[in-house]
C-alpha cells in the first residue's frame, strides 16, 4: 500500500514537474468561467450538444467576442453580441430576443467569461433559456467544424 | 480447499482485480490527460478546502493508475491494491452520496471527459461504484481464502470414496 502511494506521489510530481499539463499547485477556482457558470446556474453544453444546437436551429446563437475576433471567423448561423457593447447590441438585436427564444452564447474559448457575462446579463433581462457553450470559437474550430 | 474450490476462488479474485482495476485505469487517463478540468470538478463539489484542490487534481489520478495496474499486473501487490481502491471507492461513494443529498449540484467528474456527467444520473454512479465495492470485498476475500495452502490428497489417506 505504501509503495502504491509512493508511486502515485512520485508520478505526480514528475508529470507536474516535466509534463505539459501541469497546474498550479495551489489555484483560486472561484473566477473560473465553469464554476462561476454553475453558481449562476447557467447550463454548459458541450461541443456535440453545441453542434446539435446549431444544426437545429432552435436557439439563436450570440457570438460574445469583439466584433474583430466576429468578423474574423465565428460559428455559422451566429450574431454578433459583444459583451463589451452589450446595451447597444440589446437595442439592436431586441426584436429576435425575445424572452421565450432559447440562446446559446459562446466566446473564444474555456477560459474566456465574456459569454457567461453576457448570459448571466440577458437572462437578467429576462430571456428564459441561456446555454453556455465553454469551449467557445477555439474548440469548434479545432473541432472541423464549419465556419464562417 | 479442494482443487475446483481453489480455482473457484483464483477466478473471483482475478475477475475482481480486473474489473476493478480496468475502471480505475479508465477514471485516471482521463484526468491525467486533463487535470486542470478535474481540478475544477473538484473545487465545484466543494468537499475539500481551497488548499487541496489542485493538489488532489495532481496525485489522485496517479493513484488511481497505479492501483489499476497494479491490480491487472502485479500479483504481488494485489492485496494492497485491493485495500487502496477500497477506501478510494469509499470516499468516492461517499462524496456522490453528499452531493445528491445536496441536490446533485456538483458534477462527479469520475471519468473526466471519457463519459461526462450528464450521461448518467448521480445514482446510478453510486450504483456503480457500490458493485465495484462489492467486486473489491469479493477479491479480497477471494485472497484471504487462497492465503491458506492447498493441499492435494495423499494416496492412501482419507478422503471421499471413488471407487
Amino acid at each position: 500500500m505504501a509503495a502504491l502511494l509512493a508511486c502515485a506521489l512520485l508520478l505526480g510530481t514528475a508529470a507536474q514537474l516535466l509534463g505539459p499539463r501541469g497546474i498550479p499547485w495551489i489555484q483560486d477556482h472561484s473566477t473560473n468561467p465553469l464554476v462561476m457558470a454553475q453558481l449562476a446556474d447557467i447550463e454548459i453544453v458541450d461541443i456535440d450538444k453545441a453542434r446539435d444546437i446549431q444544426e437545429s436551429g432552435d436557439f439563436l446563437l450570440l457570438d460574445a467576442r469583439r466584433i474583430e475576433d466576429f468578423n474574423a471567423g465565428h460559428i455559422p448561423t451566429a450574431i454578433s453580441f459583444p459583451n463589451t457593447a452589450r446595451e447597444e447590441a440589446l437595442n439592436e438585436l431586441a426584436v429576435l430576443l425575445q424572452p421565450e427564444q432559447p440562446l446559446l452564447v459562446y466566446c473564444s474559448g474555456p477560459e474566456c467569461d465574456e459569454a457567461l457575462l453576457l448570459g448571466i446579463f440577458l437572462r437578467d433581462q429576462g430571456t428564459q433559456k441561456v446555454v453556455l457553450f465553454a469551449g467557445g470559437f477555439s474548440q469548434w474550430k479545432h473541432a472541423g467544424l464549419p465556419v464562417e | 480447499m479442494s482443487g475446483p474450490a481453489h480455482r473457484t476462488v483464483r477466478l473471483v479474485e482475478w475477475a475482481g482485480c480486473f474489473v476493478t482495476g480496468t475502471v480505475f485505469l479508465l477514471a485516471g487517463i482521463p484526468k491525467i490527460l486533463n487535470p486542470a478540468l478535474f481540478a475544477t470538478t473538484i473545487f465545484q463539489q466543494k468537499l475539500l478546502p481551497g488548499l487541496f484542490t489542485n493538489l488532489t487534481a495532481i496525485y489522485l489520478p496517479w493513484l488511481e493508475i497505479a492501483c489499476g495496474l497494479a491490480l491487472i499486473f502485479v500479483p504481488a501487490a494485489r492485496r494492497g491494491a485491493l485495500w487502496v481502491a477500497s477506501i478510494l471507492l469509499a470516499i468516492f461513494t461517499l462524496s456522490i452520496g453528499l452531493n445528491m443529498l445536496r441536490g446533485g449540484f456538483a458534477p462527479c467528474g469520475c471519468f473526466g471527459s471519457l463519459f461526462p456527467d450528464a450521461a448518467l444520473p448521480p445514482w446510478a454512479g453510486l450504483l456503480r461504484n457500490v458493485a465495484l465495492m462489492a467486486f473489491t470485498s469479493a477479491a479480497l476475500l477471494a485472497q484471504s481464502f487462497r492465503a491458506k495452502p492447498y493441499l492435494p490428497p495423499r494416496p492412501g489417506s482419507a478422503g471421499p470414496a471413488c471407487d
